[in-house]
Protein backbone atom coordinates (compact mmCIF):
# COMPACT_ATOMS: atom_id res chain seq x y z
CA UNK A 1 0.00 0.00 0.00
CA UNK A 2 2.55 2.37 0.69
CA UNK A 3 4.32 2.53 -2.88
CA UNK A 4 2.08 4.76 -4.96
CA UNK A 5 4.94 5.82 -7.73
CA UNK A 6 3.04 5.18 -10.73
CA UNK A 7 -0.34 6.41 -9.69
CA UNK A 8 0.79 9.59 -8.66
CA UNK A 9 2.89 9.68 -12.17
CA UNK A 10 -0.47 8.83 -14.18
CA UNK A 11 -2.15 11.77 -12.16
CA UNK A 12 0.65 14.26 -12.38
CA UNK A 13 0.59 14.00 -16.44
CA UNK A 14 -3.00 13.65 -16.68
CA UNK A 15 -3.30 16.88 -14.65
CA UNK A 16 -0.94 18.52 -16.77
CA UNK A 17 -2.81 17.31 -19.85
CA UNK A 18 -5.90 18.85 -18.92
CA UNK A 19 -4.59 22.40 -17.52
CA UNK A 20 -3.41 23.06 -20.99
CA UNK A 21 -6.40 21.32 -22.42
CA UNK A 22 -8.84 23.87 -20.71
CA UNK A 23 -6.35 26.88 -21.49
CA UNK A 24 -5.73 25.66 -25.21
CA UNK A 25 -8.77 23.87 -26.50
CA UNK A 26 -7.31 22.65 -29.80
CA UNK A 27 -7.74 19.40 -31.35
CA UNK A 28 -4.14 17.69 -30.49
CA UNK A 29 -4.74 18.49 -26.77
CA UNK A 30 -8.64 17.86 -27.00
CA UNK A 31 -7.47 14.34 -28.32
CA UNK A 32 -4.56 14.38 -25.63
CA UNK A 33 -6.99 14.53 -22.81
CA UNK A 34 -9.81 12.44 -24.16
CA UNK A 35 -7.31 9.34 -25.10
CA UNK A 36 -4.78 9.94 -22.49
CA UNK A 37 -5.50 11.89 -19.25
CA UNK A 38 -8.42 10.35 -18.76
CA UNK A 39 -7.51 6.47 -18.90
CA UNK A 40 -4.66 7.78 -16.71
CA UNK A 41 -7.09 9.09 -14.26
CA UNK A 42 -9.36 5.92 -14.36
CA UNK A 43 -6.02 3.68 -14.09
CA UNK A 44 -5.09 6.25 -10.94
CA UNK A 45 -8.12 6.18 -9.05
CA UNK A 46 -9.01 3.05 -9.52
CA UNK A 47 -6.09 0.88 -9.12
CA UNK A 48 -5.76 3.34 -5.78
CA UNK A 49 -9.22 2.25 -4.57
CA UNK A 50 -7.88 -1.44 -5.10
CA UNK A 51 -5.10 -1.21 -3.09
CA UNK A 52 -7.14 0.37 -0.70
CA UNK A 53 -9.93 -1.85 -0.54
CA UNK A 54 -6.99 -4.75 -0.02
CA UNK A 55 -5.31 -3.30 2.46
CA UNK A 56 -9.28 -2.50 4.80
CA UNK A 57 -9.82 -5.92 3.73
CA UNK A 58 -6.34 -7.24 5.64
CA UNK A 59 -6.51 -5.41 8.22
CA UNK A 60 -9.97 -6.54 8.78
CA UNK A 61 -11.87 -3.26 8.58
CA UNK A 62 -14.10 -4.91 5.78
CA UNK B 1 -23.28 33.46 -19.62
CA UNK B 2 -21.27 30.78 -21.25
CA UNK B 3 -18.02 32.99 -21.36
CA UNK B 4 -18.54 33.35 -17.67
CA UNK B 5 -18.65 29.39 -16.86
CA UNK B 6 -15.58 28.92 -18.94
CA UNK B 7 -13.58 31.20 -17.41
CA UNK B 8 -14.93 29.42 -14.01
CA UNK B 9 -14.00 26.21 -15.00
CA UNK B 10 -10.50 27.62 -15.89
CA UNK B 11 -10.41 29.32 -12.60
CA UNK B 12 -11.35 25.76 -10.43
CA UNK B 13 -9.21 23.36 -12.45
CA UNK B 14 -6.15 25.61 -12.17
CA UNK B 15 -6.89 25.83 -8.14
CA UNK B 16 -7.05 21.95 -8.28
CA UNK B 17 -4.15 21.21 -10.08
CA UNK B 18 -2.15 23.08 -7.92
CA UNK B 19 -3.90 22.07 -4.75
CA UNK B 20 -3.29 18.42 -6.38
CA UNK B 21 0.60 19.04 -7.20
CA UNK B 22 0.74 20.04 -3.88
CA UNK B 23 -0.50 17.08 -1.96
CA UNK B 24 1.31 14.68 -5.18
CA UNK B 25 4.73 16.93 -3.84
CA UNK B 26 3.87 16.17 -0.25
CA UNK B 27 3.10 12.15 -0.47
CA UNK B 28 6.67 12.13 -2.69
CA UNK B 29 8.09 13.16 0.67
CA UNK B 30 6.62 11.13 2.66
CA UNK B 31 7.24 8.13 0.58
CA UNK B 32 7.49 5.11 2.42
CA UNK B 33 5.42 6.27 5.37
CA UNK B 34 1.68 5.55 5.57
CA UNK B 35 -0.48 7.26 8.30
CA UNK B 36 -3.90 8.37 8.76
CA UNK B 37 -3.19 11.83 7.15
CA UNK B 38 -0.95 10.25 4.46
CA UNK B 39 -4.11 8.26 3.91
CA UNK B 40 -6.59 11.22 3.43
CA UNK B 41 -3.53 12.93 1.21
CA UNK B 42 -3.90 9.79 -1.36
CA UNK B 43 -8.01 9.92 -1.04
CA UNK B 44 -7.87 13.59 -2.31
CA UNK B 45 -4.62 13.39 -4.35
CA UNK B 46 -5.35 10.28 -5.94
CA UNK B 47 -8.73 10.09 -6.59
CA UNK B 48 -10.61 13.11 -5.08
CA UNK B 49 -9.15 15.83 -7.06
CA UNK B 50 -8.87 13.39 -10.39
CA UNK B 51 -11.92 13.51 -11.18
CA UNK B 52 -13.19 16.30 -10.15
CA UNK B 53 -10.26 17.93 -12.96
CA UNK B 54 -11.83 14.85 -14.89
CA UNK B 55 -15.09 16.64 -14.85
CA UNK B 56 -14.18 19.80 -15.27
CA UNK B 57 -12.34 19.41 -18.28
CA UNK B 58 -15.11 16.80 -19.97
CA UNK B 59 -17.26 19.31 -18.99
CA UNK B 60 -14.88 21.89 -21.02
CA UNK B 61 -14.59 19.45 -24.06
CA UNK B 62 -18.86 19.65 -24.38
CA UNK B 63 -18.91 23.67 -24.06
CA UNK B 64 -16.13 24.39 -26.32
CA UNK B 65 -17.24 22.42 -28.65
CA UNK B 66 -20.32 24.06 -29.16
CA UNK B 67 -19.05 27.38 -31.08
CA UNK B 68 -18.06 27.66 -34.69
CA UNK B 69 -14.57 28.82 -33.86
CA UNK B 70 -13.97 25.05 -32.11
CA UNK B 71 -14.96 23.37 -35.19
CA UNK B 72 -12.75 26.40 -37.20
CA UNK B 73 -9.84 23.82 -35.31
CA UNK B 74 -9.91 21.02 -37.92
CA UNK B 75 -9.29 22.61 -40.81
CA UNK B 76 -11.14 19.78 -42.80
CA UNK B 77 -14.25 21.46 -41.28
CA UNK B 78 -13.56 24.80 -43.11
CA UNK B 79 -15.11 24.17 -46.50
CA UNK B 80 -18.45 24.36 -44.05
CA UNK B 81 -17.90 27.09 -41.92
CA UNK B 82 -16.62 28.89 -44.28
CA UNK B 83 -19.50 28.45 -46.83
CA UNK B 84 -22.04 29.37 -43.96
CA UNK B 85 -20.41 32.54 -43.24
CA UNK B 86 -20.14 33.53 -47.01
CA UNK B 87 -22.79 35.93 -47.74
CA UNK B 88 -22.84 34.81 -51.04
CA UNK B 89 -23.74 31.47 -50.24
CA UNK B 90 -27.31 30.12 -50.43
CA UNK B 91 -26.88 26.81 -48.95
CA UNK B 92 -29.40 26.30 -45.71
CA UNK B 93 -26.86 26.43 -43.37
CA UNK B 94 -25.55 30.18 -44.89
CA UNK B 95 -28.94 31.08 -45.12
CA UNK B 96 -29.32 30.32 -41.48
CA UNK B 97 -26.13 32.25 -40.39
CA UNK B 98 -26.72 35.32 -42.52
CA UNK B 99 -29.88 35.79 -41.99
CA UNK B 100 -29.41 35.66 -37.73
CA UNK B 101 -32.28 32.56 -37.26
CA UNK B 102 -29.75 31.37 -34.96
CA UNK B 103 -28.12 33.86 -32.63
CA UNK B 104 -25.16 31.83 -31.99
CA UNK B 105 -23.14 28.33 -31.36
CA UNK B 106 -24.83 28.21 -35.38
CA UNK B 107 -23.13 24.61 -35.72
CA UNK B 108 -23.99 23.36 -32.58
CA UNK B 109 -27.88 24.32 -32.97
CA UNK B 110 -28.02 22.16 -35.76
CA UNK B 111 -25.93 19.32 -34.77
CA UNK B 112 -27.07 19.10 -30.91
CA UNK B 113 -26.42 15.87 -30.37
CA UNK B 114 -22.93 16.59 -29.89
CA UNK B 115 -23.76 18.69 -25.90
CA UNK B 116 -23.57 17.94 -23.02
CA UNK B 117 -26.95 16.65 -23.11
CA UNK B 118 -26.67 14.39 -26.09
CA UNK B 119 -26.71 10.99 -26.77
CA UNK B 120 -23.96 8.50 -26.52
CA UNK B 121 -23.68 7.71 -29.74
CA UNK B 122 -23.48 11.12 -30.92
CA UNK B 123 -20.55 11.07 -28.70
CA UNK B 124 -18.93 8.50 -29.41
CA UNK B 125 -19.22 9.53 -32.63
CA UNK B 126 -17.42 12.70 -31.82
CA UNK B 127 -14.63 11.03 -30.53
CA UNK B 128 -14.30 8.59 -33.51
CA UNK B 129 -14.05 12.30 -35.79
CA UNK B 130 -11.76 13.45 -32.88
CA UNK B 131 -9.18 10.22 -33.43
CA UNK B 132 -9.72 10.24 -37.52
CA UNK B 133 -8.72 14.02 -37.68
CA UNK B 134 -5.99 13.71 -35.10
CA UNK B 135 -3.86 10.74 -36.62
CA UNK B 136 -5.24 12.12 -40.50
CA UNK B 137 -7.20 8.61 -40.97
CA UNK B 138 -10.04 10.53 -42.92
CA UNK B 139 -10.35 10.95 -46.70
CA UNK B 140 -11.82 14.84 -48.12
CA UNK B 141 -14.53 14.80 -48.67
CA UNK B 142 -15.47 13.50 -45.61
CA UNK B 143 -19.18 12.23 -45.16
CA UNK B 144 -21.94 12.35 -42.72
CA UNK B 145 -22.39 8.75 -42.13
CA UNK B 146 -26.33 7.83 -42.26
CA UNK B 147 -29.16 10.82 -43.01
CA UNK B 148 -30.01 13.81 -42.18
CA UNK B 149 -31.79 14.27 -39.18
CA UNK B 150 -35.37 16.06 -40.04
CA UNK B 151 -35.25 16.88 -35.98
CA UNK B 152 -32.17 18.93 -36.02
CA UNK B 153 -35.20 21.12 -38.08
CA UNK B 154 -38.42 20.49 -36.08
CA UNK B 155 -36.10 21.57 -32.80
CA UNK B 156 -36.78 25.13 -33.74
CA UNK B 157 -39.47 24.69 -36.39
CA UNK B 158 -42.38 21.98 -35.23
CA UNK B 159 -44.39 24.71 -33.67
CA UNK B 160 -43.35 27.96 -35.49
CA UNK B 161 -46.01 29.65 -37.42
CA UNK B 162 -44.57 30.09 -40.39
CA UNK B 163 -43.47 26.15 -40.52
CA UNK B 164 -47.56 25.32 -39.67
CA UNK B 165 -48.71 27.86 -42.39
CA UNK B 166 -47.60 25.74 -44.98
CA UNK B 167 -49.99 23.93 -46.25
CA UNK B 168 -47.60 21.53 -47.97
CA UNK B 169 -46.19 20.66 -44.55
CA UNK B 170 -49.29 19.28 -43.15
CA UNK B 171 -49.79 16.05 -44.96
CA UNK B 172 -46.21 15.10 -44.21
CA UNK B 173 -45.82 16.12 -40.25
CA UNK B 174 -45.59 12.23 -40.04
CA UNK B 175 -43.09 11.73 -42.59
CA UNK B 176 -41.02 14.31 -41.43
CA UNK B 177 -40.52 13.23 -37.91
CA UNK B 178 -39.51 9.41 -38.87
CA UNK B 179 -37.48 11.14 -41.97
CA UNK B 180 -39.15 9.53 -44.36
CA UNK B 181 -39.08 12.66 -46.03
CA UNK B 182 -36.37 15.04 -45.47
CA UNK B 183 -36.49 18.71 -45.27
CA UNK B 184 -33.61 18.96 -47.49
CA UNK B 185 -35.96 17.52 -50.49
CA UNK B 186 -37.26 21.08 -50.63
CA UNK B 187 -35.04 23.57 -48.58
CA UNK B 188 -31.63 22.80 -50.40
CA UNK B 189 -28.67 21.34 -49.00
CA UNK B 190 -27.38 22.01 -45.90
CA UNK B 191 -23.86 22.54 -46.97
CA UNK B 192 -21.56 22.60 -50.05
CA UNK B 193 -21.96 19.25 -52.03
CA UNK B 194 -18.94 16.70 -51.48
CA UNK B 195 -17.69 17.47 -55.18
CA UNK B 196 -16.93 21.01 -54.52
CA UNK B 197 -14.96 20.21 -50.74
CA UNK B 198 -13.22 17.61 -52.58
CA UNK B 199 -9.50 18.92 -52.80
CA UNK B 200 -8.46 19.78 -56.64
CA UNK B 201 -12.08 20.81 -57.56
CA UNK B 202 -12.34 24.37 -58.04
CA UNK B 203 -14.70 25.46 -55.67
CA UNK B 204 -12.47 23.74 -52.88
CA UNK B 205 -10.05 26.30 -52.83
CA UNK B 206 -12.74 29.57 -52.25
CA UNK B 207 -14.71 27.14 -49.64
CA UNK B 208 -11.15 26.95 -47.78
CA UNK B 209 -10.00 30.50 -48.42
CA UNK B 210 -10.18 33.16 -45.87
CA UNK B 211 -12.59 35.43 -48.03
CA UNK B 212 -14.70 38.20 -47.28
CA UNK B 213 -16.90 36.49 -44.31
CA UNK B 214 -19.20 37.23 -41.84
CA UNK B 215 -17.79 37.47 -38.58
CA UNK B 216 -21.11 38.59 -37.14
CA UNK B 217 -24.72 37.48 -38.88
CA UNK B 218 -26.27 40.38 -40.48
CA UNK B 219 -29.89 41.15 -38.06
CA UNK B 220 -32.28 40.93 -41.54
CA UNK B 221 -35.18 39.67 -39.45
CA UNK B 222 -37.16 42.21 -40.58
CA UNK B 223 -36.35 41.66 -44.21
CA UNK B 224 -37.37 38.41 -44.08
CA UNK B 225 -40.69 39.00 -42.43
CA UNK B 226 -41.06 41.39 -45.44
CA UNK B 227 -40.50 38.74 -47.49
CA UNK B 228 -42.66 36.24 -46.39
CA UNK B 229 -45.55 38.57 -45.73
CA UNK B 230 -44.67 39.20 -49.62
CA UNK B 231 -45.05 35.72 -50.20
CA UNK B 232 -48.37 35.74 -48.52
CA UNK B 233 -49.49 38.00 -50.54
CA UNK B 234 -49.08 35.96 -53.65
CA UNK B 235 -50.58 33.26 -51.83
CA UNK B 236 -53.83 35.34 -51.66
CA UNK B 237 -53.63 36.59 -55.15
CA UNK B 238 -56.24 35.07 -57.93
CA UNK B 239 -55.06 33.53 -60.85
Amino acid sequence: MKNFKVELLFVALGLLISLIFVFNPMPFWMAAFVFVAQPMFLFAIVSSLIRIYKDLKQKGVI
Amino acid sequence: MIEETKDLVKILTTVLVIIDFALIIYLIRKRGILDSKVKKVILFGVIIIPFGVAFLANYHVFETSKTIGSCQNCHVMKPFTNDMQNPASMTLAARHYKNNWIAKDQCYACHADYGFNGTLKAKTDGYRHLMRYITRTYHEPIRYRGGFNNQNCLNCHENASGYLAVEMHEPLREDFKSNETSCLNCHGRAHPKPSSRTPGHEDYQKLISEFELLKEPKNRVEEVADFLLTLNDDENEEF
